[in-house]
């Protein structure tokens, strides 16, 4: 199964639930993957010490220019929609930031004078850690889309085990690249107004991307949940789970660890959690 | 006229309480809130809104009385976007066109389609704008820079210092044409591991991009270790904090009650602290001596 963690606002928790969860798991004995999926800031392996077994470069194919063969027709510099190539006159200029690999122009310059070459966009990293199998993307400072990035990291899921996937925040491209293809939604929603406006846009996207989903309150109080709950309600979407507003909680995340470990009353909640979301799929 | 920025790269780390209460402090200011996913800071500057417009993006479809089956465009997609059936799948699509210019039959259309808006208006703040990317679609970075576009020609028209704006999270695209060109960026940095992570790829972001940067800690007691070492890095890489704000339990308050944390308790010490921190910010850009 395929479990991904999302929410439309950034800092709503979406890293301490997949780190939390997946170590509880863990710890009661399952096998589990972590995927961070945000490699614009990707976080999940600050919380562990992982013993490395991969790291390789990630790269898209972009346009190289054999100068010798180009006669300045400028099909290319008319097929390319990102401005990724300006043909000048006779010149042919490739602007390797804008490319999105999408091949037409290579595929359709009539004189062979573009070649595909791969261009380094970030790395994948993959090792373990505690018993969880653990891997993370990071695009290069400067890239514009992980997708491609994305696309590596969830490749590592394995479909006889559990996997949870941490989603990068919003609800724009890199998003929708996580979470096609996953099992469940797991929303990480904070209860304020910000945190019901963003939410309110995550559940729109799941729904279009037909994911299941269920959400999890993060910093919790008994004031302020209600702006979560009433709209949960209303969209008949289940919570499965409150984390309250705790200062304890908050320093660990601070320090880097894994709050369940030291408030280990709360490892019971996750392996409920799963079940939780276990019953909902297969409803 | 200035720009600054207020960035982060981590979500969730303060950029739009700071931005909110700057922008409550400065006088005037154009605030432009240019996180296209998570526009929340008219959640507090309650705009009145007086221009509303779209944003149109490019959707292909295949029609299917002229598709023939030939199967050309499913195997050049880069995206594999082109279902079996010979549909095209709307959120794996990038809009490249390639399938329409390839298609022997010419059954790829192209059409306009609404992919999002953006608004000016009047606030208590000053002009504001922000912008709404519908979930899913493509070119958040555009729609950035069409809204820099558009408040720079409001700043031009208004008897106004800067602008002021609210930065997306993350790394990609629309944090790159939120930060490009500006003439500072406040980088808002949490004391804990992956505040201080996200912070530092921002501030190699900012480097390259050319841009100035200056720190302002957030939460600054929630860690007293990790506000130190964000200090210590600062100094090492000579960037100026600009300020360092506390963790105030009002601010969830503040924002139910619409207000900036600033305006909610004015006497409060994250009040007094954005105050200097504004301050820094204003000499920092030559505005004040």
């Amino acid at each position: 199964m395929k479990i991904a963690i999302a929410s439309g606002k950034g800092g709503t928790g979406k890293t301490t639930l997949a780190t939390n969860f997946a170590d509880s798991l863990a710890h009661s004995g399952m096998d589990i993957r972590l995927l961070d999926c945000d490699t614009e800031e990707p976080n999940v392996h600050l919380f562990f010490d992982i013993a490395e077994t991969e790291r390789r470069a990630v790269t898209m194919p972009i346009p190289k220019l054999l100068p010798d063969k180009c006669t300045g027709c400028g099909i290319c510099g008319n097929v390319c929609r990102f401005s990724a190539i300006v043909n000048i006159g006779k010149m042919t200029i490739i602007h390797p930031g804008m490319c999105h690999g999408c091949t037409a122009c290579w595929e359709l310059c009539p004189e062979n004078a573009l070649e595909p070459s791969e261009k380094p966009l970030g790395e994948l990293i993959s090792g373990k850690a505690d018993g969880i199998s653990i891997t993370y993307g990071k695009l290069h400072i400067g890239e514009m889309s992980g997708n491609r990035i994305i696309q590596a990291v969830k490749a590592k899921a394995d479909a006889n085990k559990l996997n949870i996937i941490d989603a990068p925040p919003g609800t724009s491209c890199p998003v929708v690249e996580t979470l096609s293809e996953m099992d469940f939604v797991l929303l990480a929603a904070e209860p304020t107004p910000f945190g019901l406006a963003n939410l309110r846009s995550i559940v729109e996207l799941a729904e279009r991307l037909s994911v299941p989903m269920g959400i999890v309150i993060n910093r919790s109080t008994p004031e302020e949940d209600g702006i979560v709950e009433s709209f949960a309600e209303s969209r008949r979407i289940s919570i499965l789970g409150k984390i309250p507003l705790d200062r304890k909680i908050a320093e660990l995340y601070s320090a880097g660890e894994i709050f369940s470990r030291r408030m280990p009353e709360y490892r019971a909640f996750f392996v409920e959690l799963l079940s939780k979301i276990e019953r909902a799929v297969s409803r | 006229m200035k720009q600054i920025v207020i960035t982060g790269g981590k979500g969730g780390c303060g950029k739009t309480t700071v931005t909110a209460s700057l922008a409550y402090l400065a006088d005037n200011w154009v605030i432009a809130d240019c996180d296209v996913d998570s526009p929340n800071l008219g959640i507090i500057a309650r705009p009145e809104i007086h221009e509303n417009r779209e944003f149109l993006g490019k959707e292909f479809s295949i029609d299917a009385t002229s598709c023939e089956h030939c199967g050309l465009c499913i195997r050049k997609c880069a995206y594999g976007a082109v279902r079996g059936d010979f549909t095209i799948d709307p959120f794996l699509c990038e809009s490249c066109g390639f399938c329409a210019e390839i298609c022997p039959a010419k059954a790829i259309v192209e059409r306009e389609t609404v992919i999002g808006n953006w608004r000016i208006a009047d606030s208590r703040f000053g002009p504001f704008l922000d912008a709404y990317l519908q979930p899913g679609a493509e070119n958040s970075g555009k729609l950035v820079t069409l809204l820099r576009e558009k408040a720079i020609e409001i700043a031009e028209d208004t008897p106004t210092e800067g602008i002021l704006i609210d930065g997306p999270p993350g790394a990609g695209c629309p944090v790159i044409a939120s930060i490009a060109g500006a003439e500072l960026a406040v980088a808002v940095a949490e004391p804990t591991v992956s505040g201080i992570h996200d912070v530092r790829r921002i501030i190699e972001l900012t480097s390259t991009l050319r841009t100035p940067v200056a720190l302002i800690i957030n939460k600054a007691d929630l860690s007293a270790a990790k506000t130190a070492e964000i200090k210590a890095f600062a100094e090492s890489a000579g960037i100026p904090v600009v300020g360092e704000l506390p963790y105030d339990k009002l601010a969830n308050k503040a924002q139910s009650s619409m207000k900036t944390l600033a305006e909610f308790a004015p006497k409060g010490d994250f009040a007094v602290e954005m105050k200097k921190s504004w301050m820094t910010i204003r000499k920092l850009l030559g505005i004040e001596k």
